[in-house]
């Protein structure tokens, strides 16, 4: 059975005051992110398991953070570009073979 | 019939041009200034009168048509602030003098739609709130506590903010959240390890 690697995600909380929580924004690179971009809501949460949202699926992604307040409104991206995320683990080694000398 | 059709025609036309200049004049003279919730912000004004005098500063909410925050006593002729949560405001500010006794002596000798002129004159209706329920007496006191303001200038008006001949809106948002780090947890317990050999090695 595989291992994979847990894959963390964190940042410095924004200075604002008034913020209830983040938002973390993905694309599949080169696309930049935009706040029309894929999201998913952090709640309250600083740092989050990458392997729960990307599952399994490997590449190269573009990452914003944004800061949530009340009244919903999102602040500018704190980006990550071109981040290389390998979930996959490599194949097992080949068939063992014992040698007696 | 079609030489009055004629003269409304040239009419409308001649509002039209004196109009069109006007507006984008107004336009052009409004800046908007974008900051952070989290960062101050300093207004500054002259004081324009004699006398002992306090300053009111007072921040409005421009989406809600709402006072937000009001920053009251101040004696100096700057103060600094953040503003409350993001959005677009005007800052405004207004001067505040104490009654002198003789005008006190005249407020006392006054009947109530005098009153209610003073209060008007010296912009202070905000000050004394609703007097609707109130006595002479209690109307009186109310102004008497107040004292008088001037009109209030805002940072929309022009030629107030930096001596420029245009109005500044403010419009405030949210600080992002700090840089994104990625690590591993393999990563991280790596260096708990390596904190615990180092804690073990100095016991």
């Amino acid at each position: 059975m595989s291992k994979i690697k847990d894959v963390t995600l964190s940042f410095p909380p924004s200075d604002s005051t008034d913020i209830v929580g983040y938002k973390l924004y993905l694309e599949t690179a080169p696309t930049e992110v935009t706040h029309e971009s894929p999201s998913h809501d952090l709640g309250n949460n600083t740092s989050v398991l990458l392997n729960t949202i990307l599952g399994t699926i490997d590449g190269v992604y573009n990452i914003g953070v944004v800061s949530v307040d009340d009244a919903g409104n999102e602040s500018d991206f704190s980006l990550m570009a071109d981040v290389p995320l390998d979930f996959v683990p490599p194949g097992p080694p080949g068939s063992l073979t014992i040698t007696l000398s | 019939m079609k030489k009055l059709l004629k003269v409304f025609l040239i009419i409308g036309l001649s509002i039209f041009l004196a109009i069109t200049p006007a507006m984008s004049a107004i336009q052009y003279d409004y800046v908007t200034y974008y900051m952070l919730t989290s960062e101050d912000i300093t207004l500054a004004w002259t004081n324009t009168a004699a006398g002992v005098i306090t300053f009111d500063v007072y921040v409005e909410r421009v989406e809600w048509a709402e006072i937000v925050s009001k920053y009251t006593g101040i004696e100096a002729t700057e103060y600094t602030i953040t503003l409350p949560k993001a959005g677009l405001y005007i800052l405004m500010v207004r001067a505040k003098q104490d009654l002198t006794s003789l005008e006190i002596t005249s407020i006392n000798g006054m009947d109530r739609p005098s009153l209610l002129q003073f209060i008007q004159d010296n912009n202070i209706a905000d000050i004394v709130g609703d007097i609707t329920e109130l006595t002479d007496q209690e109307i009186k006191d109310a102004i008497i506590s107040a004292g008088k303001a001037s009109t209030w200038s805002k940072s929309t008006t022009h030629g107030v903010v930096d001596g420029a001949d245009r109005g500044w809106w403010i419009y405030g948002y949210i600080a992002k959240p700090g840089p994104i780090v990625i690590g591993s947890t393999r990563e991280l317990i790596q260096v708990d390890v390596i904190w615990l050999r180092d804690t073990w090695a100095n016991m």
